[in-house]
């Protein structure tokens, strides 16, 4: 537990949660071992969780035509699934192992149950998410120039 | 009393009604009891006077002994009868109330949908349980009691009159005065008693209405502004609730005060009489005694008729509320069910709501039999109002719904039921197994055919199988089979689970090793708790199972042998402080304790217990607090409580421990525990680890799946499926089948409409809690299984899957604007073309 501990706390999401709540977060996240190929989940699916590598490698995947494209690698320290820990939301992807991983768990109903006990995790979750947003628009919109911004719009939100 | 109406619904009925029903003989017995109670009553008077008249003025010793003897035997046989008649007066209350509840319950049930929409279930509720309960005390009374007392005043009266009948008629003058005060009095009280049900009612909603909204209330923090409203309706109950009581007991005094006037009549008149020498002494005793004995009966008539007043107000509020007609024929099927192919003509069908919502406009569209039509369109299109239009579950307003050239409307409830299988986008499961929800509409279907033979009515574990395997719901019955528990009187079952287990040690032993810990004599099973893993067994007896060992004299002196007392203290300790450290004052929220040594509603005792250790030693502690702490450290799972982990030291200690376990467990007794062998059932665990031997280890999600294969490869082999699966389907739901997940939910109601085989299968997107590979499975069951056989109408949120049904409708406002097929349909590039590839 105390090293579930040491790795939520670099996850920028919780980064400024008080030390209560994220001893609760690390007691409650659950380590998981995976083989290659396991499906963390797929496109459609509602998974409701979010995943921290703690070694090996996860890929996240598309079906294109009948074929599998990869289109992302994760691997130790990297956090994904932040936004479905806040609500209901069909994956667009496939994450699968892409060697033999463990990862830690956090799912949705443990992540707002928190967000009840202390409520001013909500405030500092949402500033966490805005950032990440905002760090997201500079390098994909902002940085991407004239090409994309037909399509995106000048800004997300 | 009126029953003069041939048969009206049961809200028209009148109270007198369920007094009588199936009660007549009952109520007659009591007429004759209480006429005997009559005579019984009147008949020590007349002892009294003769006593006083016979024997004492005439010192008639015989005569004393004889009237005294009649005397005490007529007041022992009246107060006998006056028990049998509150007997019989409580058997007929308790039996018309039962009656009452049964046909009004069945009624209720059978209301319109729409009616529901605007009764909160707390309404229901306490019309059956309250409202109704006061029509028990009237039902026992309805009969027996005007007449016992009418018959016992009269008698009363007429003796009276026989003995004096100037003085009689003085007293019994009283009794005109009251019959003009008391019903104005009863008015006032009735029109308060309407005000105060109503009322009630009303409060219940509200209380109703707010429990229920409770998440809002509590996220908007709106409690004063609730509390507010339910403060005002409470105020007004307590108003009227004063004003009806005022008028009750106004009642009762006015009564008590007439009635008291009576002996004051005759001592005065009386006394004038007996001195002009008109009348004897032992008749005027006689007359003071009955004056205060007429007392009785006119109380109880008094009392009646208040019930009756206060129980017909409440029963006539409570029986107008659901005075409503169901909106379908429910005339039981007497005629065999006429098959039907499935085909399906809508013309012109509308739909508009009791406050005018038009919600289905000029829908028409037909279906050959086995057809397949997806309707698709707009949230608030009319979607689901069309499904359920044709799922008969309200009447449509114009226009019409055939099958097979048969008019839905004429076709009775009982029937459309054979024919046609509904399944909601939020099923809801009922209380009991998953066998008994299977079986719920089949059962229905059947039992309302009662032309079937008995024998075709019966349905074998092997349809249910089959059923259970296409929608997708075979695996998670299995699962609940096989962490079921055996009986432990069934040698049989845990004979043949030995022989599987063999079965799984030759053929997937290796396969499992990564995810199974197996028993094994020289390991630690970070997978089992301490106890387990000291005791390397387990015991049939209760004082020696493993939740009462911390209790246990006689095992703590073997702990403390083996030198592990004071390091499973020391370990308990730890266990309690890093609970507290953790969870203290974060809420009993059942989430945050599934994994917590300490369960919930003990956490203040692991705190109070930590701030006497600070000052004080292990040994000044309460024994409950050290046999609570022993218990945390037995109780100690690694691989479950991960708060903590398991010293090494403390390992290796229990590892010794189990070995000279045996041997202790000998000297202490014969037979008290069992050890793990591979050749004994473990009973207190179940099949699966039974089959095992061992545990599954936590945190392989692809092991499920691995398992789950081997498990049914080896129950195939053994020939055992079906018995698990037997016992699976005996696992108990929960209260509205909350023990389920919500894809679970939503495949047993596929299956419950599946098992009685409806030629039409409506949907309303019930495949929506299913992950994708469930789907997948359903639409592979529709195309594969029921095309060309079962008609489907189906309403889709997804239009991925739309390609496969034979139509596809597209509904806007209640109107359907385009209908055909896919192809068809993409190609006009209108509206379906617009939901699916989006706005040009």
């Amino acid at each position: 537990m105390q090293q579930n501990l040491e790795f939520l706390k670099d996850v920028g999401l919780f980064s400024s949660f008080p030390d209560k709540a994220m001893k609760l977060l690390a007691f409650l996240a659950e380590r998981t071992h995976l083989v290659t190929g396991d499906v963390l989940f797929e496109e459609g699916d509602d998974h409701g969780q979010a995943y921290l590598v703690l070694s090996g490698q996860l890929s996240l995947s598309k079906q294109k035509n009948g074929e599998k494209v990869i289109i992302q690698h994760y691997t130790k320290g990297d956090f994904l699934g932040s936004f479905s820990l806040l609500g209901a939301m069909p994956a667009l992807f496939t994450l699968q192992a892409s060697t033999e991983t463990t990862v830690l768990t956090i799912n949705r109903q443990q992540f707002s149950k928190i967000l009840e006990q202390f409520p001013e995790t909500t405030k500092l979750s949402l500033k966490a998410l805005l950032n990440e947003l905002n760090q997201w628009e500079r390098k994909n919109i902002y940085e991407a120039g004239a090409c994309c911004l037909s399509r995106t719009g000048a800004t997300v939100l | 009393m009126k029953q003069d109406k041939a048969a009206p619904p049961i809200t028209e009925k009148s109270l007198f009604y369920w007094a009588f029903k199936d009660n007549l003989k009952l109520q007659i017995i009591l007429l004759v009891i209480i006429v005997l109670i009559v005579f019984a009553r009147v008949l020590p008077l007349e002892m009294q006077k003769r006593i006083i008249n016979d024997s004492i003025a005439l010192r008639n010793i015989k005569g004393l002994f004889l009237y005294c003897a009649i005397y005490i035997i007529a007041i022992t046989t009246a107060s006998a009868l006056k028990l049998a008649i509150n007997y019989l007066q409580a058997l007929i209350g308790e039996k018309a109330m039962t009656t009452m509840r049964k046909d009004l319950y069945q009624h209720i049930l059978t209301l319109s949908l729409g009616f529901f929409r605007t009764t909160q279930p707390g309404m229901v509720v306490s019309s059956l349980m309250t409202e109704l309960s006061t029509a028990v005390t009237f039902a026992g009374m309805a009969f027996a009691v005007p007449i016992t007392n009418v018959l016992t005043l009269l008698g009363f009266a007429g003796y009276l009159l026989w003995l004096n009948p100037k003085l009689a008629g003085a007293t019994l003058l009283i009794y005109p005065a009251v019959f003009l005060v008391i019903p104005m009095l009863q008015k006032k009280a009735n029109k308060a008693n309407k005000q105060r049900v109503d009322l009630s009612r009303t409060v219940s909603s509200q209380i109703a209405e707010s429990i229920s909204g409770i998440h809002e209330i509590q996220v908007h923090g709106a409690y004063s502004q609730e509390g507010r409203k339910f403060d005002n309706f409470a105020e007004q109950l307590k108003k009227i609730r004063i004003r009806w009581s005022l008028f009750r007991y106004g009642i009762k005094t006015a009564n008590n005060y007439f009635v008291g006037l009576g002996p004051f009549v005759v001592f005065i008149y009386g006394g004038y009489l007996v001195m002009q020498g008109q009348l004897v002494l032992g008749s005027m005793v006689a007359f003071l005694s009955a004056q205060e004995k007429l007392y009785d009966p006119w109380k109880e008539l008094i009392d009646f008729y208040q019930t009756y007043q206060d129980a017909s107000v409440r029963y006539r509020r409570t029986m107008g509320y659901f005075d409503s007609v169901p909106d379908f024929s429910l005339q039981p099927l007497n005629t065999p069910v006429q098959p039907l192919t499935g085909s399906l003509k809508v013309n012109n069908l509308s739909y508009i709501t009791a406050d005018g919502h038009r919600l289905l406009n000029g829908i028409s569209f037909s279906l050959g039999a086995g057809e397949h039509l997806a309707v698709v369109g707009y949230s608030g299109g009319g979607k689901s109002t069309l499904i359920q239009c044709v799922g008969k579950m309200f009447n449509y307003t114009t226009g019409s719904i055939q099958l097979d050239n048969r008019e839905l409307s004429t076709l009775t409830k009982y029937e459309s039921i054979q024919h046609i299988g509904y399944i909601s986008q939020s099923p809801f499961i009922f209380t009991g197994s998953i066998k008994e929800n299977l079986l719920y509409a089949y059962n229905a279907a059947t039992e309302a055919a009662i032309t079937l033979p008995k024998e075709e009515t019966k349905i074998d574990l092997d349809r249910m199988i089959l059923v259970l395997q296409q929608v997708g719901l075979f695996v998670d019955v299995m699962r609940f089979g096989l962490d079921s528990f055996i009986a432990p009187d069934d040698e049989e079952t845990a004979e043949k689970i030995i022989r599987i287990r063999q079965g799984f040690r030759e053929g997937f032993e290796t396969k499992l090793a990564d995810y199974v810990e197996f028993y094994n004599q020289d390991d630690y099973h970070t997978n089992s708790n301490v106890a387990e893993n000291i005791l390397f067994g387990s015991s049939q007896k209760e004082d020696f199972s493993y939740n009462l060992l911390s209790d246990n004299a006689d095992f703590r002196s073997f702990l403390q042998s083996v030198n592990l007392l004071q390091p499973l203290f020391t370990l308990g300790i730890e266990l309690a402080r890093q609970a507290v450290d953790i969870l203290a004052g974060v809420g009993t929220v059942d989430l945050f304790f599934k994994n917590s040594p300490v369960p919930a509603d003990r956490l203040d005792e692991c705190e109070k217990i930590l701030v006497r250790l600070k000052k004080h030693s292990l040994s000044s502690l309460s024994p409950q607090n050290q046999s609570f702490l022993l218990s945390l450290a037995l109780n100690f799972t690694p691989s479950i409580h991960t708060m903590s982990r398991l010293p090494s030291q403390l390992k290796e200690s229990i590892l010794a421990a189990r070995k000279l376990f045996p041997e202790w467990s000998q000297s202490i007794g014969p037979d008290l525990f069992t050890s793990y062998r591979e050749t004994s059932y473990i009973h207190g665990q179940s099949i699966l680890n039974n089959i095992f031997f061992g545990r599954i280890k936590p945190g392989l999600p692809h092991a499920q799946e691995i398992i789950n294969q081997s498990i049914m490869q080896l129950l195939i082999e053994q020939d055992y499926l079906e018995k698990i699966a037997a016992f699976g389907m005996h696992f108990q739901v929960g209260t509205m089948g909350d023990r389920l997940s919500g894809g679970q939910k939503q495949k047993l109601a596929i299956a419950r409409v599946l098992l009685k085989h409806p030629k039409i299968i409506l949907m309303d997107e019930a495949t929506s809690a299913l992950d994708n590979k469930s789907q997948s499975r359903i639409q592979r069951l529709m195309t594969t299984r029921w095309k060309g056989k079962r008609t489907v109408i189906a309403a889709v949120h997804r239009m991925d899957i739309i390609e496969s049904f034979d139509k596809v409708a597209v509904m806007k406002a209640g109107k359907l604007i385009e209908f055909g097929t896919y192809q068809e349909l993409i190609a006009q590039k209108g509206i379906l073309h617009e939901l699916i590839y989006g706005r040009k």
